[in-house]
């Protein structure tokens, strides 16, 4: 019953889905109420559900300071801030002053920085790493100098042309290969939810698939 | 000092710290790195409370009487139950739950979009104006496919056709490499925005 | 030469990355910046609202989409505004409501708008894309009836025309991941006859370009590129303009990395580096 129940439960769930789309809710207006009711339960369990990350987050950090692992300390540091946003968030609301100041400046700018490290790290693959060895890696190569260039204002000036032919690669040989991945993705995801449907696969559950 | 500028030099210092751990892992990164996380984690979950369980609770529940909703907050709690080794199979209750509604909405709405509707949309004419960009994007397409038929010997027509569909994804990633590129670029240039601008008043 | 050119220092790479960054930011050229087929076509899309029309802005990005997206959101939202056009404005993503949101009251203010009659956010809602599902029957359940300030939806004028995503004459989603762009196609635009644009980051530009051939997208602004050339249609030239700039060099500096790198590859005895 342990494996058998949730089972069912994801079934019936997904079922829900797959017919409200084939039967019209004019003609069922049961199954319309039922799919719209699933919807909203689904929102609710996720927001219910969402600490999860958070307190296994917390959890390993209480327990490197308790065991006194290496950078302890600084596990302090996380668990202090995240104790002070939850609780000032939770009695003031996420809009209070000192919740808002943490997400303005202790949030947004440091996420927005992490990301930006990236460019860094490009440029040094784009000098040690890019390495020309085979015919394919020439045609990504001149693809991507075509749209660098013609992604940014001086391709135009370097040549008029150099932005009408980004804008084909973009529109045609580029699509073409997207849409394939594409297609060859959707397939892979509608057979994986089938397996998971369909009880086959089992992962999720904690145990192996068949 | 008012707050928009203890907030702006806080920022700053941040995102200085930050930087630093691309020439060398030290303190004052770990220490930026570690109250971000702490922030982020914590944010989340205020914004879940604000703004879907308080109001969830407060209307639906009270006001309106929808006491049905008992059962997916209890369906949402089940899930903690997983700290608990003699109960945490209760938990896979709330894990099934929400794929099977994520294998539903797949079920439901990936195939007609991702799927017929961009084949259908490779079938133009190739004949007339913009025909020979339609067969481009058709041979694409095709060739593309067949290097993902891992299940057939790639050599002989296949093999040719495979190769084609090879050099058309290099087009692609080489054109996501490019775009990559100015994505990351525009991210650095934000951030010495906001230093420049915001913090030192130079922009 | 070429043997100490293959092992320079990565940190100088990193040095003269940032020095061409700032010195672009500092002294503008001025390059001019070309209208792109697909911006152009979201461009219409906004000329043809009428007034009293309902446009959603759907902020579905994180921090690291500022820069290429909130310039786009206020364009957007003015030249929405100028066409006499509401906006309703809503999120999947935590970010999204004060990122996003700050923009279009930014805008709003500048031009007198009134919030809960020209204007209403509904903020970050959590789900994902089943937010998206129930919001195409039945909006003000799947924002729990209530606005991102918490006040309720039927206290705001404007909302009592928009009972669900059905009611909107254009939809403008500003992505930068998963749930985005593709999410809106397939749960919105499939179901409802809703024209759809999108603002996508530059790494998103390249999975967006077939939903744009096949008509599911009615326009894509590209990343900062196409930040700046809504600016530029909107007269409101900010930071996509001025960054374009830097992209220019930037993009000739990745290049001549990528020619130097590959120079002292193939002249200077053949070593693979570690980036």
């Amino acid at each position: 019953m342990r494996k058998e129940v949730p089972i069912v439960i994801c079934a019936a769930a997904a079922l829900i889905y797959v017919l409200s789309t084939f039967i019209n809710p004019t003609t069922s207006p049961f199954l319309g109420k039922l799919k719209g009711d699933l919807d909203t339960w689904y929102l609710l369990v996720y927001a219910v559900a969402f600490a999860v990350g958070l307190i296994n987050l917390a959890q390993i950090h209480l327990r490197k300071v308790t065991q006194q692992r290496q950078d302890w300390q600084f596990s302090i540091v996380l668990l202090g801030f995240m104790a002070t946003t939850l609780i000032f968030g939770i009695f003031t609301t996420g809009k209070g002053p000192v919740t808002d100041f943490l997400y303005q400046y202790f949030f947004v700018n440091p996420r927005a920085t992490m990301y930006s490290i990236l460019v860094f790290y490009i440029s040094s693959a784009a000098y040690r790493a890019f390495r020309i060895k085979t015919f394919e890696a020439s045609i990504l190569l001149v693809a991507a100098v075509i749209m660098m260039l013609g992604q940014a204002p001086i391709g135009e000036v370097i040549w008029s042309q150099i932005p009408k032919m980004s804008a084909w690669i973009l529109n045609y040989p580029n699509a073409a290969g997207m849409r394939g991945i594409t297609i060859a993705a959707t397939l892979g995801g509608v057979a994986t939810a089938l397996r998971i449907v369909l009880g086959i696969e089992r992962g999720h559950l904690g145990g192996g698939g068949e | 000092m008012d707050t928009a500028t203890l907030g702006i030099w806080s920022a700053a210092i941040m995102t200085l710290f930050l930087y630093s751990y691309i020439f060398v892992d030290n303190p004052f990164f770990k220490f930026a790195e570690h109250a971000y996380i702490g922030v982020a984690a914590a944010y989340g979950m205020v914004l879940q409370i604000d703004n879907m369980i308080r109001p969830t609770i407060k209307t639906k529940l009270l006001v309106q009487g929808q006491w049905i909703l008992i059962i997916p907050i209890i369906l949402g709690l089940m899930i903690y139950t997983r700290y608990f080794k003699s109960i945490n199979y209760i938990a896979r209750y709330t894990v099934a739950f929400m794929v099977g509604v994520g294998a539903g909405v797949v079920l439901a709405r990936d195939f007609r979009a991702s799927f017929m509707l961009q084949v259908a949309d490779t079938m133009r004419s190739v004949t007339g104006p913009g025909g020979v960009e339609n067969l481009i994007v058709m041979v694409g397409v095709v060739t593309t496919l067949t290097y993902f038929f891992f299940t057939l010997e790639q050599k002989g027509f296949v093999g040719v056709t495979a190769k084609i569909g090879r050099w058309t994804m290099m087009i692609a990633l080489g054109a996501a490499f490019g775009n990559t590129v100015m994505a990351r670029v525009s991210l650095f240039l934000g951030r010495v925005q906001f230093l420049l601008g915001d913090w030192l008043g130079i922009l | 030469m070429w043997q100490k050119l293959q092992n320079v220092d990565r940190r100088v790479i990193y040095v003269l990355m940032m020095i061409v960054c700032v010195y672009a930011l500092l002294n503008p050229m001025g390059l001019p910046i070309s209208i792109n087929e697909t911006t152009r076509m979201a461009y219409d899309k906004i000329q043809a609202l009428q007034p009293g029309d309902i446009v959603w802005l759907g902020y579905e990005f994180s921090a690291g989409g500022v820069p290429e997206l909130v310039p786009a959101i206020k364009a957007t939202a003015k030249m929405a505004f100028e066409k006499g056009a509401r906006i309703v404005s809503g999120t999947m993503w935590l970010e999204g409501q004060n990122l996003g949101g700050a923009a279009l009251r930014e805008m709003a203010d500048l031009q007198g708008k009134v919030y809960g009659v020209d204007y209403v956010q509904i903020g970050y809602k959590p789900g994902g894309q089943v937010f998206l599902e129930r919001a195409v029957d039945d909006l003000w359940d799947a924002a729990v009836g209530i606005d991102e300030n918490g006040a309720d939806l039927a206290t705001l004028p404007l909302m009592e025309e928009v009972k669900s995503m059905a009611a909107f004459d254009l939809i403008f989603i500003y992505c930068t991941g998963n749930p985005g762009d593709k999410e809106y196609v397939k749960i919105v635009g499939d179901r409802l006859n809703v024209p759809i644009c999108s603002s996508v980051v530059s790494v998103s530009v390249p999975e967006s370009m077939p939903f744009v051939r096949s008509g599911q997208l009615a326009g894509l602004l590209m990343g900062m590129r196409g930040a700046a050339e809504f600016e530029i249609l909107a007269k409101i030239p900010g930071n996509a303009v001025s960054g374009m700039d830097a992209q220019s060099l930037s993009h000739v500096l990745i290049i001549v990395f990528i020619i130097v790198g590959n120079l002292a590859f193939l002249l200077g005895g053949k070593k693979g580096g570690r980036v």
